[in-house]
């Protein structure tokens, strides 16, 4: 059981990976905006995604209770959420970028990365839940 | 050829990480019953210490062409020009930064990029901040949300100068 869990956990991983570096180099090669600016938007999008997949998943497992959905939830689960949103995510960077900041003296950027990625990553989270709650 | 290298690298290294994560919270989920909520805020920081101490390693212990964008710490360390919130340069990806040595870029990308950015994560923490979700008080919720970025770049902050200070013992 725990090790079809790191399998899957391992898929989803390292596919969000990807797509954190896929965004990254994007934001590097087509816009002009900072190097902290693509960690904070994947925050973002995995805050707003494992509310969705959070609230959406809670839902099958009452479903799987009652035996509608022949569903692997616990699996779903380690797949979508601890997979892919965790590997998605990442908070060592966002608080290197943090002390560079720092050590840059560039408050404004600073105040907002650490102020603005706590608050909206919390209302994406927010929003995510109600968007698929039922 | 290079990017696609970079990228599996990166692939392994975050699926190592969210599997190492992953094992870390069953583990003490079962024996010492800790609550993931726990578990998570110890990985986070665990994370930013190393991601402090690895960073500083690669960037003093291997990178010889003296343009470190840790030179501000040093005796002679002087004021940087104050910049807009979208100036470029603030801080750049942690691959791109290693651009000009390809060893140095992939020692990056599997351990810095990937490993442990698989290895912490922003969305559970987001998650876990909500009372009504996870059975806790408001007050652990508040205290949860301002401790984890605090502590996180205390314990970046420490691992940075943990390096240097290692650095300087094993120097004399």
């Amino acid at each position: 059981m725990l090790s079809q869990g790191v399998f899957w956990v391992f898929l989803g991983a390292a596919f969000g990976g990807l797509c954190r570096f896929t965004l990254a180099e994007s934001f590097r090669v087509y816009t002009r905006l900072p190097g902290w600016m693509p960690i904070f938007v994947a925050n973002a999008l995995g805050s707003l995604l494992i509310g969705c997949l959070y609230s959406a998943l809670k839902d099958t497992s009452n479903h799987l209770q009652t035996g509608d959905l022949p569903l692997n939830n616990e699996m779903l689960y380690a797949l979508c959420i601890t997979g892919f949103c965790g590997g998605l995510t990442t908070y060592s960077t966002f608080s290197l970028d943090n002390l560079l900041l720092i050590y840059e003296k560039k408050w404004f950027a600073f105040g907002f990365n650490l102020i603005g990625s706590v608050v909206i990553c919390m209302l994406a989270v927010f929003l995510g839940l109600r968007l698929c709650s039922p | 050829m290079n990017l696609l290298i970079t990228t599996c690298l990166i692939a392994i290294g975050t699926g190592l990480g969210a599997c190492i994560r992953f094992l870390l919270g069953q583990l003490s989920l079962t024996y010492l019953s800790m609550p993931s909520m726990t578990s998570i805020m110890i990985i986070n920081i665990m994370g930013s210490f190393l991601m402090g101490f690895g960073f500083c390693w690669i960037e003093w212990r291997y990178r010889k062409d003296g343009l470190s964008r840790l030179k501000h710490l040093g005796r002679h360390s002087h004021f940087a020009k104050k910049a807009g919130l979208l100036e470029r340069d603030a801080t750049l990806p942690l691959v791109d930064h290693f651009r000009f040595n390809q060893r140095l870029q992939r020692l990056s990308s599997f351990w810095l990029t990937g490993f442990l950015g698989g290895f912490t994560t922003f969305s559970a923490y987001s998650l876990f901040s909500y009372p009504i979700l996870i059975e806790q008080t408001t007050l652990e919720a508040l205290s949860y949300i301002i401790l984890t970025p605090v502590l996180a770049l205390l314990f970046t902050w420490a691992g940075l100068c943990s390096f240097r200070k290692i650095k300087y013992l094993t120097k004399q």
